[in-house]
């Protein structure tokens, strides 16, 4: 028969599931083992344990691309005008802060829980600095081949606005993945410590 | 050998032979309907060759060909004094002298024919050479008949060869067995021979899915190439082929010709030759490597993994087996199916049950939230293909970059450009079309045929001219203006001594000396000698700085000048029109300031501007991204010069149109009278020879150069008005010539288009009524449409051609009446 303190443990134990932390709610449950609990409570919390650890595992996992898609809508909405169709202060707090860190701080909440020391930031340089590859890229290519004649074209001077391109998507890239390494950190945090 | 003859068709009144189709072996060797597609473009093209590279009598081989086809041709060519024909098969060439006689015309017969039946391999041995070896074997099937394709084959022929002697052979199709193609070219290059190899559509042949049909001509001493080809002269008239458009079938794409790079030699112990044969697409996949195996449900890889090995075996029956195999495994519930072996899991050992259970945990965690992924990437793809057509059809130049980037308030513009070939494309639409177009100044050739054809009234000028104020009426409204610059002027030259065009080209800028201010009215002033007062100051040197079109300029003050000749101008400025000569900086003579004329000249440049202004918007978001690099990258910092010009241009047009300012309304400009020649602007060359200039007050002043009379007052003609005339007659005379010279190009293009179009119209409508079918594909440019799409496109590209025909004809009409009235004028007034 299962004493008070297995039944704490047990609840203890299914608390700390609840909450997203899968080691102690597998110490917890150890314990609750080793106080006599049933072996249909331990397999049926054991086997709980095991799918929601590997079920957040794949939320931390695919959270790159979620991040990736948030930040991917951002730009793309921001495509709909140039930088100076914004006004830079809007495009630039947008582009380099609303976008990275709405991504970033996604990816920090998905990654709530994670102990691997720099996996949210990783994670969220990544997502955010793809989609700002592909709005920048997409963008200054855009304007590259309308001021050549509608249509890139092969040259000394094509070369040249290519090589600018690719500058400009490197540099806009790391600063958006810097921006989003905050936001995802806050997230992290916030998640935590609501925790 | 199993010989069979299909007979298709019986004879009728209007085919008198029957059409039959031979098989060898069950494999398909001609069908008389378009055999000699195939024999002409075997044998042809190498006599040709040799024809024209070694003239005089010629001893041929054709090995294989008992059929006695490839026979007919050669002897069908000039200066074929002998030929060896060699086939092992008796019963083929008993048909050749029966049954084929008629249609390889009795070749057998021939006395020049000499047949032997016998092993080619046997006859080579100690032959005298030869100038031309034909090769028509079938395709092998087998691996004895890969023999004659090998490189002890190839080298035997070669060794037969007279110096400059040439080998054409057969292949097998570059389409539907590529690699075994490239493998006989390799064979042919390892035998030392400079093959070059092309493909000819043979209707038969694609009907029994052979594909295009390869060829090749091989030679020990010349490397023949495309471009001998393309010059061939034939001097027997083909009936089916095309020899003319053969070299078209010479040119592999890189593709194609890398194919060659990994196909090997087939040599007579390797048999490299019938495996790619009979397997087509393996030999890609081994150079590949593995294929591709996390594809789910991909079999392909699995299928071609599996050779056939043997001609009656086909890809699709290996495939349908499998596919059978395969759906029953896809359909398996693989669950259900290990909780039945686990049920009976006393027969298994307890590891393999846990390895079950571990499966099916395993499949329940891990596949499941796979499947769930799947689909939300599915709606998440699916969510941003709606937002980027969103976005697209809220702002397509950012979105997608493919709207019309138009020239502002004018609109987008549409330019139908002829190709002068076979199509007419329009561009204007899709991607950055609105930004091609003809450049705003220069319409030479075609242009001046095709737009400006029946539009030029009485102008004179063929080019798109302000000189001209009848063309320049029809120019404003019509000209496209370009939005882009092709040149380095606005980036490096302007401002600095040169006149920049819309295009961005530029020209070593003219310079006006004139009176600054404007002038008043009246022509007595100027014969008087005296001055406005509101001339009182030192003339003023004023660089040209954009060219508005071919004549106009816009200059650095902002007055806008037509030029009429190389020294003779006319300023418009503050609603007047002065007449000038770069001598001098007085206004020779007041024109009549016409308020249409103004106000197309204003339409052009606002027209212009904003083009300008779009282009400028386009560097400014550029450099909006890319300007923090000016520092460390040059084209940057010329991105930035080139908007800091633009800007000003748009500030210059700004006040070139305020420059400009309105004249008084006045009587409006009748136009030309019958059999008056506009020479420019509010000058005009009358019926009777005389030269008449339009005056302020509307009325008319006519010269003889000699003197002016105006009303009832005679006055001597001041020398420099006689100059300025002369110069523009010059001017305006070498511009005709050179637009009737233009046209007549034009014309002799047009006509060269037509006769082309007219052959393929005549080879479709063969092609529709032979098969009888209007679906029947058929090549098409680059493309396989059916032979009714062919007929009407090329019906459609006829009666464009045609059009343009007509229209260029009366240009060129129209050109030389006005030419003969020039040079009249010239010769009087000389």
């Amino acid at each position: 028969m299962e004493d008070e303190i297995t039944h704490k443990e047990l609840a203890a134990a299914e608390k700390a599931l609840a909450e997203g932390r899968y080691d102690a709610a597998q110490r917890l449950l150890n314990k609750a083992a080793e106080s006599g609990a049933t072996p249909r409570h331990i397999q049926d919390l054991h086997r709980r344990i095991r799918t929601e650890r590997v079920r957040h595992e794949f939320a931390v996992q695919n959270s790159v691309f979620g991040g990736f898609g948030i930040a991917f809508v951002g730009y793309l909405l921001l495509c709909i005008r140039q930088p100076l169709g914004w006004g830079i202060p809007l495009w630039l707090a947008l582009a380099v802060g609303v976008v990275p860190c709405a991504a970033g701080g996604y990816v920090g909440r998905r990654h709530a829980g994670e102990r691997e020391p720099g996996a949210s930031f990783r994670d969220g340089a990544k997502s955010v600095a793809g989609a700002m590859v592909c709005y920048s890229g997409f963008s200054t290519l855009i304007l590259v081949s309308r001021l050549q004649k509608g249509a890139l074209q092969l040259g000394e001077e094509a070369f040249a606005a290519l090589l600018t391109t690719a500058l400009l998507t490197i540099v806009a890239a790391g600063m958006a993945g810097v921006a989003s390494v905050a936001a995802s950190r806050i997230g992290v945090k916030r998640t935590d410590a609501s925790a | 050998m199993n010989i069979f003859i299909d007979e298709l068709e019986p004879p009728t009144e209007a085919a008198t032979q029957t059409r039959f189709a031979l098989y060898i072996d069950g494999d398909f060797q001609f069908d008389t309907a378009d055999e000699k597609v195939y024999h002409e473009s075997l044998a042809l093209p190498a006599l040709s060759l040799l024809h024209a590279h070694k003239p005089g009598p010629k001893r041929v081989l054709i090995c294989g060909g008992g059929d006695g086809l490839a026979l007919r041709e050669c002897l069908r060519f000039p200066n074929v004094a002998h030929v060896d024909l060699v086939d092992y098969s008796p019963e083929m060439l008993e048909l050749a002298a029966t049954q084929f006689a008629a249609i390889n015309q009795h070749a057998l017969e021939d006395t020049r024919t000499h047949i032997h039946i016998c092993d080619a391999w046997d006859f080579l041995n100690g032959t005298l050479p030869y100038d031309l070896i034909v090769c028509d074997f079938t395709v092998p099937r087998k691996h004895e008949d890969t023999r004659v394709f090998s490189t002890e084959w190839f080298e035997a022929l070669s060794a037969c060869l007279n110096p400059g002697g040439i080998i054409a052979a057969n292949t097998v199709s570059p389409q539907t067995t590529p690699e075994a193609f490239w493998c006989l070219m390799n064979t042919l290059r390892a035998a030392n021979l400079k093959a070059l190899p092309y493909r000819v559509c043979i209707p038969s042949f694609r009907d029994h899915g052979y594909g295009a049909w390869g060829f090749v001509i091989a030679s020990r001493d010349k490397r023949f190439t495309t471009l001998d080809l393309k010059r061939i002269s034939c001097p027997v008239a083909t009936e089916q082929a095309d020899l003319s458009r053969l070299w078209r079938g010479a040119h592999f794409t890189r593709a194609e010709r890398a194919l060659a790079h990994t196909a090997p030699t087939n040599t007579i112990d390797g048999g490299e030759l019938l495996p790619l044969l009979l397997n087509p697409g393996l030999a890609g996949i081994e150079a590949g490597g593995l294929p591709d195996l996390d594809t789910p449900y991909d079999l392909n890889p699995l299928f071609n993994a599996i050779p056939i090995a043997h001609p009656y075996h086909t890809r699709a029956m290996i495939e349908t087996l499998a596919e059978q195999v395969a759906g029953s495994v896809r359909d398996l519930d693989i669950p259900r199916l290990i909780d039945a072996v686990i049920k009976r899991s006393s027969r298994l050992s307890s590891r393999i049950v846990d390895e079950l259970r571990k499966l099916k945990e395993f499949m329940q965690e891990r596949v499941l939230h796979f499947e769930l992924f799947s689909a939300w990437s599915y709606r998440l793809f699916a969510a941003l293909v709606i937002l980027m057509t969103l976005a697209n059809a809220i702002s397509p130049d950012n979105a997608f970059a493919k709207g019309s980037f138009s020239g502002g308030a004018h609109g987008g513009f549409s330019v139908s450009h002829s190709t002068g070939m076979h199509s007419s494309s329009s561009f204007g639409k899709g991607s950055f079309g609105a930004e091609s177009g003809s450049p705003g100044g220069s319409f030479a050739g075609r242009s001046s045929t095709s737009s400006f054809g029946g539009q030029r009234g009485s102008a004179i000028s063929p080019s798109r001219s302000f000189s001209s104020f009848s063309s320049s009426r029809s120019n404003v409204l019509s000209s496209p203006v370009s939005p882009h610059f092709t040149g380095t002027g606005f980036r490096t030259s302007y401002g600095r001594g040169t006149a920049v065009d819309i295009n961005g080209s530029y020209e070593r800028a003219r310079v006006y000396n004139y009176w600054g201010g404007s002038y008043g009215h009246p022509y007595t002033q100027v014969y008087g000698g005296q001055r406005q007062p509101a001339q009182q100051q030192q003339p003023q040197p004023h660089e040209a700085l954009f060219l508005a079109s071919d004549d106009m300029s816009v200059l650095d003050n902002g007055d806008v000048v037509v030029n009429v000749s190389e020294s003779v101008y006319i300023l418009l400025t503050n609603g007047t029109a002065a007449l000038m000569s770069a001598g001098s900086p007085d206004p020779i003579v007041m024109l009549y300031p016409d308020p249409e004329l103004f106000a197309n000249v204003r339409d052009q440049l606002a027209q212009q501007q904003s083009s300008v202004v779009a282009a400028a918007s386009v560097r400014r978001d550029w450099l909006a991204w890319s300007g923090w690099t000016a520092s460390f990258l040059p084209t940057v910092r010329s991105d930035r010069d080139e908007l800091r010009n633009l800007t000003d241009l748009i500030h210059r047009l700004d006040l070139a149109q305020q420059r400009l300012g309105t004249p008084p309304a006045g009587n409006a400009n009748p136009g030309l009278k019958p059999g008056e020649t506009e020479l420019f602007i509010g000058c005009v060359i009358r019926q009777d020879g005389t030269i008449a200039l339009h005056e302020p007050d509307g009325r008319w002043l006519s010269t003889d150069l000699v003197t002016i009379k105006h009303n009832t007052d005679t006055h001597p003609c001041p020398p420099v008005l006689a100059t300025a005339v002369r110069s523009a007659l010059d001017r305006v005379l070498r511009d005709i010539k050179s637009g009737i010279k233009a046209d007549t190009a034009d014309l002799q293009q047009l006509r060269m288009d037509a006769s082309e179009l007219n052959s393929d119209m005549n080879q479709y409508v063969s092609i529709r009524d032979m098969y009888g079918d209007s679906s029947y594909e058929v090549d098409y440019g680059t493309d396989e449409i059916p032979v009714s799409e062919a007929i009407f496109k090329t019906r459609q590209n006829l009666n464009q051609t045609e059009t343009e025909t007509r229209a260029t004809e009366a240009d060129i009409e129209k050109l030389t009446t006005q030419q003969a009235v020039l040079d009249a004028a010239v010769a009087r007034y000389r």
